[in-house]
């Protein structure tokens, strides 16, 4: 544990459990495992998505799990929270759960379930009674809430691709301001649906094809692959990991939540430097501490773009310095549950000195000139604090800052 | 009928307005094409024409004139023995950010 006066504790956020069954990993040493590899976990999708790549979670127990009464994406919600308590040592500590918030990011709720729904109407057949409780969009946080006996706070948060940034983010929040001394926060996403799949291809933003890759900051960056997934940490006062003498993972240090406020789809690098710059200033470091950027990066055309402007524009010249890991390259999109997928990369950074790769790097664009890891990742880096951005249509941005904490 | 009166068709349907109105604007701007509207545009003449259209060329398009000679290098890279007629290499230009005609993502 951190030798640190006691003054200096309060307020302060600290993970101390993570769970995730995400595409390619269903464990930490798993996801290590993968992104040395540089293989990305996305392939081509099976049925009616057959046309379509995307990330699956490939997990007998989440694959054999009753979905008669909750959606998959509450599956994989409640399969991540129980292995990121069991971490934090709180698996069945009904006491201390009493009082924890449950702070979910996911962008649609259950897609699949209410796709389901739609199908059985237009067919005639009728609907079944839990149509309704496997579609609502807080369905995971109430199902947390009730398997851990969570009586505090239990709340959704929708704001498409940067839902469970913020749900994270304002988890550190609750913490700080004494409303809630431990929260579960995270995100889930079950979206592989056809309708979904066309939805993204009208728009002109998924790649396509069976070979399709996810290629984010290069030159044949194409779009992205839909994914489904969940990832959960724990979050606590630091004073409250100190009591409970439990290993610390890393800090959450910073936030920024900002809206573009200009359009509906077009990322804004204003909008996203303003973000970035918020959760700098709320961390209360400089641009020089940070030496790592878990990317948004979903290998558009123009959002690609948009956040490197960003970078340049809050870190000047250090942008140049600071590794940056994209992701979806590996797992493709989880949408909701996105923010959550990338803060794995900054944890690692700051925990284990491994700065994830982007795979499926080919040719460099000349506008895209920063340091994105391209295919290789790289190891024993000393990386003392990362920067992780998600950025949501809508125009809704979130930036969270985790720093490493220095045991004695 | 010419790959311009497509585009007037089609745009004038998907802004519910006359090709008329069409015709007399001077710039996608004054039309306000928004990125979405665009985006049904290109997939409409697409569909139309049988054409794949890169979205890279898109990028920095301001008017339906250049859309059209767009569409119409895109027609000619489709037939056999197609050679390119000039060294734009509009397909090979970076994005860029700023443009609010094709940004999406």
């Amino acid at each position: 544990m951190p030798s640190v006066e006691m003054s200096d504790t309060l307020n302060r956020v600290v993970i101390t459990g993570i769970g995730l069954r995400i595409p390619g990993a269903s464990s930490i040493a798993d996801l290590v495992n993968l992104y040395r590899s540089g293989k990305r976990a996305t392939r081509q999708l099976e049925g009616a998505l057959a046309v379509f790549c995307g990330g699956v979670v490939d997990d007998d127990g989440i694959n054999n799990s009753d979905t008669s009464k909750m959606d998959r994406s509450v599956v994989l919600a409640l399969a991540a929270v129980k292995d990121a308590l069991s971490q934090a040592g709180l698996l069945g500590d009904t006491e201390r759960l009493r009082e924890a918030g449950v702070y979910v990011g996911c962008g649609g709720g259950g897609m699949a379930s209410i796709e389901q729904s739609i199908v059985d109407v237009y067919a005639d057949r009728p609907l079944k009674g839990t149509a309704l409780v496997k579609s609502m969009a807080n369905a995971a946080a109430a199902h947390i809430s009730i398997a851990h006996r969570c009586e505090g706070p239990s709340f959704t948060y929708a704001m498409a691709c940067s839902s469970s940034a913020h749900a994270i983010g304002e988890a550190m929040l609750a913490i700080r301001s004494g409303r809630c001394e431990r929260v579960i926060a995270g995100g889930t996403e079950a979206a592989l649906t056809l309708s979904l799949h066309r939805s993204w291809t009208a728009l002109r933003l998924l790649a396509t094809g069976p070979d399709a890759a996810c290629r984010p900051f290069t030159y044949e960056r194409n779009g992205l692959l839909l994914a489904e997934g969940s990832v959960f940490y724990v979050l606590e006062s630091l004073l409250s990991a100190q009591a409970r003498k439990v290993p610390v993972i890393c800090e959450i240090k910073g936030y920024g939540a900002k809206s573009d406020a200009t359009h509906i789809t077009a990322p804004n690098k204003d909008g996203q430097a303003r973000t970035i710059a918020a959760a700098l200033h709320d961390s209360g470091m400089n641009v020089q501490d940070i030496g790592h950027v878990s990317a948004h990066g979903t290998a558009t055309l123009t959002g690609d773009p948009s956040e490197t402007n960003a970078l340049k524009a809050v870190f000047g010249d250090h942008a140049y310095k600071l590794a940056i890991s994209a992701t979806k390259s590996f797992h493709g999109h989880l949408l909701g549950g996105a923010g959550a997928v990338s803060l794995l990369a900054s944890i690692l950074a700051v925990t284990e000195g491994l700065l994830v790769p982007t795979v499926n790097f080919g040719t460099s664009d000349p506008e895209l000139d920063l340091d994105y890891i391209p295919n290789a990742a790289r190891e024993g880096k000393a990386v003392s604090a990362s920067l992780c951005n998600a950025f949501g249509f809508g125009g809704s941005n979130a930036s969270l800052i985790v720093a490493r904490i220095n045991h004695p | 009928m010419s790959t311009l009166d497509t585009l007037v068709e089609l745009v004038a349907k998907e802004l519910n307005k006359t090709p008329e109105e069409v015709r007399r604007a001077t710039s996608l701007a004054e039309l306000d094409v928004d990125s979405l509207d665009m985006i049904e545009v290109i997939m409409a003449t697409e569909d139309r024409l049988k054409v794949n259209i890169s979205d890279r060329a898109l990028v920095g398009l301001t008017s339906l004139e250049d859309l059209a000679k767009i569409i119409d290098e895109a027609i000619a890279k489709q037939t056999e023995g197609y050679k390119p007629i000039s060294d734009d290499a509009s397909e090979g230009k970076a994005p860029d950010p700023e443009d609010p005609s094709h940004a999406l993502g």
